[in-house]
């Protein structure tokens, strides 16, 4: 039913939290201002882990559905994961959104601009409520992992369209900064590791909810097996007074 | 009173599809059609502009390459989640949902194609061409391998 240990799954949240907390303190006060932004780049120690995180769990999402389609390894496993990991991806995805527009206001003064890579950040987040829609519309456990499977290697497809787009289009937004060509970190010292630490700090959060979405997941297909068992048991053997003796009367023939 | 034969309608409709779709080559073909019908009804817009506003086609090689390019990307996603999306009740809702935001680089780079071609500055279109014809191959592949899977429940 989960995916990790509860007693791991509980260490994991009480850590993630703490790790939360020390990048709280390094990115409010540990960190120096930056020279032409002030404060106001401090938002990057949330903004860029947000988008690590919703790339990683999109990524995690085609890598499930992936394995679901692929007879050998299909289990409903992967279908639980890709939707549990869906989920979280457009959470951190608007999180990342909403973080460039309040940084976006102070900085290029406009909370909103039609740069190429916040229309494809966009797109990227309507790709997957699409896909989330898609996962809601109610049929057969199998049909719908399957749809939902193909959705997601479509939608993720955009993915590296909006990582090569910051190239292509040139506009508005920062160059890459970490993962420049060159691979040399523009940045150095305590707002690198303050950087890195909320990598960290959000990837451990990934895994602690994504372990609990995926419970929540397996329980709810738990909860509607069961009910479709009871209906159809109702159906079969009549609701009313005389239910359970029938019952036990096609129990015994057995 | 209405309403029943309306949802009835609505629900055969999506069946009649799946019977139809029953097999790959099928799917090939519808592919093809839309297409085809996407070429024809573009082929009429080109020539719509150019009688309209006056406009010489300056960089025509960006320009149909471009064109082609942007229509089989569109008729490979478009009947990919036609497919995906046959037999949902909520399917003309869905679909535009999820067709738009996948289609939108098409969308943009063909228009941006078509900008520099017009303008005479072709060689800022052929970025954007290759970009437009990474997406058919990519998901033109994507369909011809996401058809059985598609297709084996029905």
């Amino acid at each position: 039913m989960t995916l990790l240990h509860p007693r791991l799954a509980r260490a994991l949240g009480w850590t993630s939290l703490a790790a939360l907390v020390v990048l709280a303190m390094f990115g409010l006060w540990g960190a120096p201002p930056d020279r032409v932004q002030s404060d106001a780049q401090r938002l990057m120690y949330l903004h860029v882990p947000s988008a690590w995180i919703a790339y990683l769990a999109f990524g995690v999402t085609a890598l499930s559905s992936a394995l679901y389609l692929w007879r050998r390894t299909r289990s409903p496993v992967w279908d639980r994961l890709a939707g549990a990991s869906a989920e979280l991806g457009v959470l951190f995805t608007a999180l990342t959104l909403v973080l460039g527009s309040l940084w976006g206001r102070p900085v290029w003064g406009v909370w909103w601009a039609w740069d190429a890579r916040l229309v494809t950040t966009a797109v990227l987040f309507f790709l997957y409520v699409g896909y989330l829609a898609l996962r809601r519309v109610p049929s057969a456990v199998e049909t719908r992992a399957k749809r939902s499977a193909i959705a997601a290697l479509i939608a993720f497809v955009d993915v590296p369209i909006v990582h090569f787009s910051v190239n292509w289009w040139r506009t508005l937004h920062q160059q890459a900064t970490v993962f420049t060509p060159s691979l040399n970190a523009h940045i150095h010292g305590v707002m690198a590791f303050t950087l890195w630490w909320g990598v960290l700090a959000f990837t451990l959060l990934y895994v602690y909810l994504l372990d609990k979405r995926y419970r929540l997941e397996a329980l709810e297909e738990d909860r509607d097996a069961r009910e479709l068992a009871q209906a159809i048991d109702e159906r079969v053997h009549g609701a009313g007074v005389a239910a359970p003796a029938e019952r036990a009367g096609v129990g015994a023939g057995r | 009173m209405i309403e029943r034969p309306v949802e009835s309608a609505h629900v055969a409709a999506p069946q009649a599809l799946e019977t139809a779709l029953e097999s790959r080559s099928e799917t090939r073909r519808l592919a093809a059609a839309v297409a085809v019908e996407l070429l024809a009804l573009e082929a009429l817009l080109a020539a719509g502009v150019v009688v309209l506003f006056n406009v010489a086609l300056a960089g025509l090689a960006p320009l149909l390459l471009g064109t082609l390019a942007a229509t089989v990307g569109l008729a490979a996603t478009g009947t990919l989640y036609g497919v995906l999306a046959a037999g949902l009740r909520v399917r003309e809702t869905l679909l535009p949902v999820l067709l738009l935001p996948v289609v939108a680089p098409v969308l943009l780079g063909a228009t941006r194609a078509w900008e520099a071609s017009i303008n005479g500055v072709s060689g800022d279109a052929w970025p954007w061409v290759a970009l437009l014809a990474i997406f058919a191959v990519l998901f033109t592949g994507i369909g011809m391998l996401a058809f059985g899977p598609l297709l084996e429940e029905s």
